[in-house]
């Protein structure tokens, strides 16, 4: 595999599942990620394959999911993930969970997206013909290095200050 | 991939020691045993953070599961040595207000 080419595209499966976590690791390893935006982008493929599998295609694994990585300088990534599932915009279509619930009141499940937009620093969710594509920048962990936004990421994505 | 958990006892808590990734494939796994246990008696349990280097939103379910199961006046759950980036996640879930998290055993025990 190309050194660049960090991209996969699976059956709508879960038992595909550990084959994205190796394209993580590949990527985070090539591009020596800190370990906090290496957590994040693992978090942000699971949480979107597995919400394109159980939501999207309603576990038909006849359907297909693609994940892209790429360098976006200063050590941020870009994440690409597309699936051919009904529309569905992660950003805004699912339901919020409460997050100042009691443990009693606290309901169980609807956070995973939510985390890729608590922990992501940008991200940008498009229709296109026959398809659902999203894109999320992380990176690099802001505890180590200035916050640095790479040119794309300011001309294409939508930050969440400016949301 | 490599995940397993190790359980020990340690001043009448059961302390379950998972080790690897918490994901949608190992979180189930680790529900499992875990609940295997809850529901034959363990009444105090504790988990143990310091081999974990990753979660996601189904080893958080896992976890408010047992929160929950084990709220109650003769009960107790709680976790410890989480790395930074993991109680970070857990507090932006909201979880820092309804699970207990300690930074050590003694602190978990109260002993610390």
């Amino acid at each position: 595999m190309l050194r660049r080419d960090h991209s996969l595209t699976l059956s709508s499966d879960l038992s595909e599942f550990e084959k994205l976590v190796d394209l993580v690791d590949r990527f985070a390893d090539a591009y020596d990620l800190d370990p906090v935006t290496r957590h994040h982008v693992h978090l942000a493929v699971e949480e979107l394959s597995t919400n394109a599998i159980r939501h999207g295609y309603r576990n038909n694994p006849n359907g297909w999911i693609r994940a892209a990585l790429r360098p976006a300088g200063d050590g941020r990534v870009l994440l690409s993930f597309s699936d051919g599932a009904p529309s569905f915009n992660p950003f805004e279509d699912a339901p919020q969970p409460d997050v100042d619930a009691t443990l009693e009141d606290r309901e169980i499940g609807g956070l995973g997206l939510f985390l890729i937009r608590e922990l992501a620093d940008e991200w940008r969710y498009d229709r296109l013909p026959g398809q659902n594509r999203v894109i999320v920048g992380f990176g690099p962990d802001k505890t180590r290095s200035p916050r640095k936004r790479g040119l794309f990421a300011r001309l294409f994505l939508r930050s969440p200050a400016s949301s | 991939m490599s995940f397993s958990v190790e359980e020990r006892e340690e001043a009448g808590r059961t302390v379950f020691a998972p080790n690897g990734r918490l994901d949608t494939v190992t979180a189930k796994e680790f529900e499992t045993s875990l609940f295997d246990r809850i529901d034959s008696g363990a009444k105090d349990v504790l988990i143990d953070f310091n081999q974990i280097d990753y979660i996601s939103s189904y080893g958080l379910r896992v976890m408010l599961k047992a929160a929950k199961q084990l709220s109650g006046d003769d009960k107790s759950f709680g976790i410890f040595g989480l790395s930074d980036t993991i109680k970070n996640v857990f507090v932006v879930s909201g979880f820092g207000k309804i699970i207990a998290i300690s930074d050590t055993l003694d602190e978990a025990l109260g002993v610390g």
